[in-house]
């Protein structure tokens, strides 16, 4: 299965956000990501499956945890 | 040795504080926030815990929990980065240095007036009413020590941090010797920046410290230190927000493994049980001296630290001596000359015999029986 990454502010919120989705039961890592791929530099955020990422964002944004873009498929 | 200056940092820790800083040194490789790796995130776990815990234990998110070195670094973050240009900022009559000077520093630099507020003892409104009429709204930084290092007064953070809430002020507070034995909690007593040390009664080891940010009503305070810090790394800038933000370089994160255990530790222990024992320990030392003839006892406002002083001799004489008796005081003015000023010890100061959870009865006993020697010579 594919796997995706939604981008957080920092490596902290990063951490926050893994938190928060494993109690609503979502599985992700804390991963860091490639400044090819963002626009500031070394990025952070949560790797899951893509096809989690839509309940994903919801329980952040329920947490009021921010996300940035999701990086997808192959990443 | 009977240690009795815990004001200055606590001893013994606790066995888990020690374990806890033991295993992360043996442990943890990695450097937390750079890299993701196995090494590395197992680091950035353990200070992950130690926001989490510190964020619970002051009420506030993890990621306002700024790691420090000690709380003079948070204070120095907290009062330089908030100073306006122009302003005022308002220190009360009891700070330390490591308030008095930053502050007088961002007022030469920022144009701002410093300016002292008198503290009462017994009478909060009289202080907070000293506060009110010296505010300039909008543009004042009031600094609060929540407890002093000399003679244990509390002030009212609570009134206050309504009072500068109301006033758009911004409010920050030294928990340097409440943290840990008085309940603080940023978000209900309305604090922009509380500024702790790790190593005092949170029990921690030395070389920590924590700057936890309130509201942020006011926006963000400044940065101090610019440096590496594993995000955005083509911005010249600092991150946008905290934590980050405020921790450039490598983070000790055997000492926020060894924190975030001394902070578990107490709140296991419960603080009410810390703050009575120690004040009764305190309170069984000071009024044993105050009865030995040449002995004056400077301030009776409870808590945990005794200051005093014997007719004809230094404090720097008298705590030599003491210390040649296994016992540990500080003798002079503590960092705090502002202090000692406004309690009439200055400028020479007093002896600080300072409790913690660890003194026993038969501390006291030893330490009332040397004082009892010294004022006999």
């Amino acid at each position: 299965m594919r796997k995706c990454i939604v981008t957080t502010k920092s490596q902290t919120l990063a951490r926050k956000a893994e938190r928060s989705l494993s109690r609503a039961g979502i599985g992700s890592r804390v991963m860091s990501v490639d400044p090819a791929l963002t626009e500031r530099g070394c990025g952070w955020g949560v790797e899951l499956f893509c096809s989690d990422v839509s309940a994903a964002e919801a329980v952040l944004r329920r947490d009021r945890i921010y996300f940035g873009v999701t990086l997808g498929g192959g990443v | 040795m009977v240690y009795l200056d815990n004001a200055a940092t606590t001893f013994p820790k606790p066995r888990e504080v020690i374990k806890e800083t033991e295993s992360a040194m043996r442990e943890l490789c990695g450097n937390p926030g750079r890299g993701s790796h196995r090494a590395a995130a197992a680091a950035a776990e353990r200070v992950y815990r130690c926001r989490e815990t510190a964020g619970s234990f002051f009420g506030a998110p993890p990621e306002n929990v700024v790691l420090t070195c000690n709380a003079t670094a948070a204070l120095n973050i907290a009062i330089k980065g908030y100073a306006r240009d122009g302003g005022r900022i308002l220190i009360s009559d009891m700070e330390h240095n490591s308030v008095l000077r930053p502050a007088a520093r961002a007022a030469e630099e920022r144009g701002a007036e410093l300016l002292n507020y008198e503290t009462f003892p017994g009478d909060d409104g009289r202080t907070v009413e000293g506060i009110r009429k010296l505010i300039k709204p909008g543009s004042t930084v009031v600094v609060a020590s929540h407890m002093s290092n000399i003679c244990g007064r509390i002030l009212p953070i609570a009134e206050i941090g309504e009072l500068c809430r109301d006033s758009d002020c911004v409010f920050v507070v030294d928990g340097s010797q409440s943290a840990g034995r008085l309940k603080i909690d940023v978000s209900g007593m309305k604090i922009d920046a509380l500024c702790v040390p790790g190593h005092k009664g949170l029990y921690g080891p030395q070389g920590t410290g924590l700057l936890v940010l309130g509201n942020v009503g006011h926006g963000l305070p400044r940065t101090l230190t610019e440096g590496g810090s594993g995000l955005n790394s083509i911005d010249i800038t600092m991150p946008d927000d905290p934590p980050e933000r405020y921790e450039a370089g490598t983070l000790n994160s055997p000492g926020a493994a060894g924190l975030s255990a001394g902070i578990e530790w107490v709140g296991r222990v419960g603080i009410d049980r810390i703050s009575e024992h120690e004040d009764r320990l305190c309170r069984m030392f000071r009024e044993s001296i105050a009865e030995i003839p040449g002995v004056t006892v400077y301030s009776d406002e409870g808590g945990p630290v005794a200051l005093f002083g014997v007719a004809g001799k230094s404090p720097a004489g008298i705590g030599a001596f003491l210390d040649g008796r296994g016992i540990c005081v500080r003798s002079g003015l503590h960092c705090a000359p502002l202090a000692h000023k406004t309690l009439g010890t200055a400028p020479g100061g007093a002896v600080r015999a300072s409790f913690g959870f660890f003194n026993t009865a038969s501390d006291v006993k030893k330490a009332v029986d040397a004082v009892r020697r010294v004022a006999a010579l």
